[in-house]
């Protein structure tokens, strides 16, 4: 487990403490553990600790999330039984979660790009 | 008054029409006929289109891509969405357009063996989530049609039109989705058919059997010059770029002294040309390779932008 200050990736996520959350970011009500990013081959970036709460982005950008971390802190697990990514310790606080992309060739959208599929 | 906004537990019941989306449209039971041609028959008398004659087969065997014209140039495509939104009356703008996007891609994804092109069951999918999940109230004359369509769709493997002909497809034996629901299989055929047609899959893109099949007999330069661009990138994929670089020559752009920052390289590609690569080492020991637009300079630069990240941004305290 590492704990985090500022800015960190655990695979094809970023993490970036923030000052506040957006205006008007959407809460997403989550029963049971948060599922900070799926992966398509279903190995989970999770949250299983009380007292954080995920938020959508205000354009529904699938790419950007927010975590409030009410609580002491929270680590976010890797689910995957090898090439398992370190667990990270969020503390107190806002937190934005980015997705990675990849650039895709296409001569009709010099700006195409797809997500990573860890 | 129109749906101006969602709550939250409605946003929640989203990703539980998604699901069931998903599993509805991957069904392997055989369709149900007398549904999906009453549905056919109803479409087309509610919006005053010539029945066209039925025709029922197991697969899309044989189907020459050239030849047919997707049902939904006439009748779906055009009326679906506005009718599904009833002009904004029912739901407004904003609202219809996000979950839209939330949809789009389950929405298509476990059809994508069909002919044709499929963007009426966005807006169908849409039209479910608000009428059967959220149970929002739609004038009688619209949602006579669109819940018989949602009956047909679940009922029906395929739709398309061939000159006069109204096609109906079974539903496929065997159907192998990725997370986002688009026929996938790493190793075999994605998608099987009662006729024993087979057709093989790579994150939605339509390969060769054999690139599936056989991987170790797959070329660097038959995946590099292969016309079709979607399977130029599934096909890298497949094979992996240190394969692609024993035959194509890599130029070093950058190269940070941090291995998790790693190299910005440029490669030649012979039909895409000029093409950027991020060689990045991973928390895990493995290696990365990811394609970067062409203006990216550094390595970092190059991090950064695959997070939608400024590159004095990119500072991570760690990587796992």
């Amino acid at each position: 487990m590492i704990e985090i200050k500022q800015l960190a990736a655990q695979g094809d996520v970023v993490f970036r403490r923030i000052d506040r959350l957006p205006s008007n970011a959407v809460e997403r009500k989550v029963t049971g553990p948060i599922v900070v990013a799926h992966s398509e081959t279903g190995h989970h970036h999770a949250i299983h600790d009380a007292g954080v709460r995920l938020f959508d982005s205000v354009r529904h950008d699938a790419m950007v999330r927010y975590l409030s971390v009410d609580g002491a802190s929270a680590d976010v697990v890797h689910h995957r039984a090898e090439h398992t990514h370190q667990t990270l310790r969020l503390l107190t606080g806002v937190w934005e979660v980015r997705r990675q992309r990849q650039w895709v060739p296409d001569p009709a959208d010099d700006a195409a790009w797809v997500e990573v599929a860890d | 008054m129109p749906l101006t906004a969602l709550t939250p537990e409605q946003r929640a019941s989203l990703s539980v029409w998604r699901s069931y989306w998903l599993r509805t449209l991957a069904r392997t039971s055989p369709a149900d006929r007398k549904n999906a041609e009453r549905a056919v028959r109803m479409v087309h008398d509610a919006w005053h289109d010539p029945l066209p004659r039925l025709r029922w087969v197991d697969s899309p065997r044989g189907v020459d891509p050239t030849s047919w014209t997707n049902i939904g140039q006439s009748l779906l495509v055009r009326r679906l969405p506005t009718a599904a939104q009833a002009h904004g009356e029912v739901i407004s703008g904003p609202v219809w357009v996000s979950v839209q996007l939330a949809l789009a891609r389950a929405a298509v994804g476990p059809r994508l063996w069909a002919p044709g092109p499929l963007d009426w069951l966005v807006p169908l999918s849409t039209y479910g989530f608000f009428r059967v999940a959220l149970g929002v109230p739609y004038p009688e004359h619209i949602s006579r049609t669109l819940d018989s369509w949602l009956v047909a769709v679940r009922a029906f493997g395929g739709l398309w039109r061939q000159e006069e002909t109204c096609v109906l497809c079974e539903r496929p034996i065997d159907i192998h989705l990725d997370a986002d629901g688009r026929p996938h299989h790493e190793s075999g055929a994605a998608v099987r058919f009662r006729d024993g047609f087979d057709m093989y899959f790579w994150h939605g893109t339509r390969m060769p059997p054999e690139w599936i099949a056989t991987p170790h007999l797959l070329t660097p330069d038959l995946v590099l010059t292969t016309g079709n661009a979607a399977q130029r990138i599934a096909g890298v994929e497949l094979i992996g770029w240190p394969r692609v670089l024993e035959v194509v020559k890599a130029f070093t752009i950058d190269q940070d002294a941090d291995p998790q920052i790693g190299e910005l390289l440029e490669v030649d590609l012979p039909v895409d040309g000029p093409t950027r690569l991020l060689r990045v080492l991973c928390g895990t020991g493995r290696v990365f390779w990811l394609r970067v637009p062409r203006h990216i300079q550094t390595a970092r630069a190059a991090n950064a932008w695959t997070y939608g990240l400024r590159p004095e941004e990119y500072r991570p305290e760690i990587r796992t």
